[in-house]
């Protein structure tokens, strides 16, 4: 064992603690008979271990009343009982598990709620987020008698169904006139101005 | 299973027996090892963490041992029980300090030290001088100083044992012994 240590202190804490080996305990005692520096550097460490240990007991005796060992060993006792009958620590206890769980259950409840409460919130506010053509054009159409819409690109035919949607009186605009003669949403107000406006190129 | 009161335990029956006791039901075999080790686990938690904390690490290491008993072998883990024991607070204490702070851990050790003076009646004040010296002495050392002195005379474990402990090699531990024996020295003869 000695030879895996470097330096004598080392070799002789272990002298003194009474761990050594047999056959190292025999070649420090040797080497201490005639080297006469390390048999001073044993009683040096020697006298400290003695000196340190005598302080240590008294410290301990001064210390034998702040300690509420009885308390504690009751306590630590208490909780082996427990844990006989079940693996869970005694109230009163640190409890790091339980404070685990409740850790992650409140924010993620939070954020349950949070969810659902925007999903009832965007359902009956379906517009809140859509542009104002994609809101008209996502609106129930609110007349029964639907405007004809036609597969015809023919600017005139948008145009007479554009016609036709504002005789009825709809506050619907075609979708198809709407999208193949402008881009922009006209309101029913504006209707008349757009008929006005708009030219039909002759065929 | 027999069952005996933990009072009349003889000091002869070896930890081993009463953890096999305490893993079959017996809660006096694991009161009595509880009252076998617990002045010694005390004090050194103490030493290390001081007295406020220390009864907080010195329940935590309990739990962990009831949490952890069937899984130790003395046949495997070096030292038996109670190198075992001194082990799980050794661990117990730096959780505390990486979860709390070395340096707010040791502050509050200090603070809580120095709160807490104040001669006993009946000491001599000439020895309760000393042992002030040492008990400042003992919170300026080095923690991994500190840690192996207070292993070294609490738990009496082997010096190989308590470089398995702090996690060093043997010459490492050796060392720290021996460093933490002079700086004791010097701050006490200041």
């Amino acid at each position: 064992m000695i030879e895996k240590l470097t330096d004598n202190h080392a070799v002789l804490l272990l002298y003194l603690a009474g761990e050594l080996p047999e056959a190292d305990r025999r070649e420090v005692e040797n080497r201490l008979s005639i080297d006469r520096q390390l048999a001073e550097e044993l009683a040096i460490l020697d006298g400290m271990h003695q000196s340190i240990a005598a302080s240590m007991t008294l410290l301990d005796e001064l210390d034998a009343n702040r300690l509420p060992a009885e308390s504690a060993i009751d306590a630590a006792v208490e909780s082996i009982n427990s844990w006989r009958f079940g693996p869970r620590p005694v109230e009163g206890f640190n409890t790091p598990h339980k404070r685990r769980i409740w850790s992650w259950v409140a924010p993620l409840s939070l954020a349950a709620s949070i969810l659902i409460a925007a999903i009832i919130w965007f359902d009956r506010h379906p517009t809140a987020v859509l542009s104002p053509e994609m809101a008209i054009a996502t609106q129930p159409a609110k007349s029964t008698s639907e405007p004809a819409t036609s597969n015809n690109n023919d600017p005139e035919t948008n145009l007479a169904l554009l016609q036709q949607s504002f005789d009825a009186g709809s506050d619907e605009i075609p979708r198809r006139a709407v999208r193949d003669n402008r881009r922009e949403v006209v309101a029913r107000d504006d209707l008349s101005d757009y008929l006005l406006k708009t030219e039909v190129s002759p065929q | 299973m027999v069952h005996v009161a933990p009072e009349s335990v003889s000091p002869a029956v070896t930890d081993d027996a009463l953890l096999q006791r305490l893993r079959g039901g017996d809660s006096a075999s694991g009161e009595a090892l509880v009252r076998r080790h617990s002045p010694a686990l005390l004090h050194y938690l103490q030493r290390i963490a001081g007295e406020q904390l220390a009864e907080e690490l010195y329940q935590q290491t309990w739990l962990s041992v009831l949490d952890h008993i069937d899984k130790f072998d003395a046949s495997i883990s070096g030292g038996g029980f109670k190198a075992w024991l001194f082990r799980i607070a050794a661990n117990k204490a730096n959780d505390l300090w990486r979860s709390r702070g070395r340096e707010k851990a040791a502050k509050e050790g200090i603070k809580l030290i120095r709160d807490e003076e104040g001669p006993a009646a009946g000491h001599r004040m000439e020895g309760y001088e000393q042992t002030e010296k040492l008990r400042h002495a003992i919170q300026l050392l080095p923690d991994t100083q500190r840690q192996v002195l207070m292993l070294r005379y609490y738990s009496d474990l082997k010096f190989v044992e308590i470089a398995t402990i702090v996690g060093c090699p043997l010459n490492t531990a050796l060392g720290r012994m021996h460093k933490a024996m002079i700086k004791l020295k010097q701050l006490m003869e200041q």
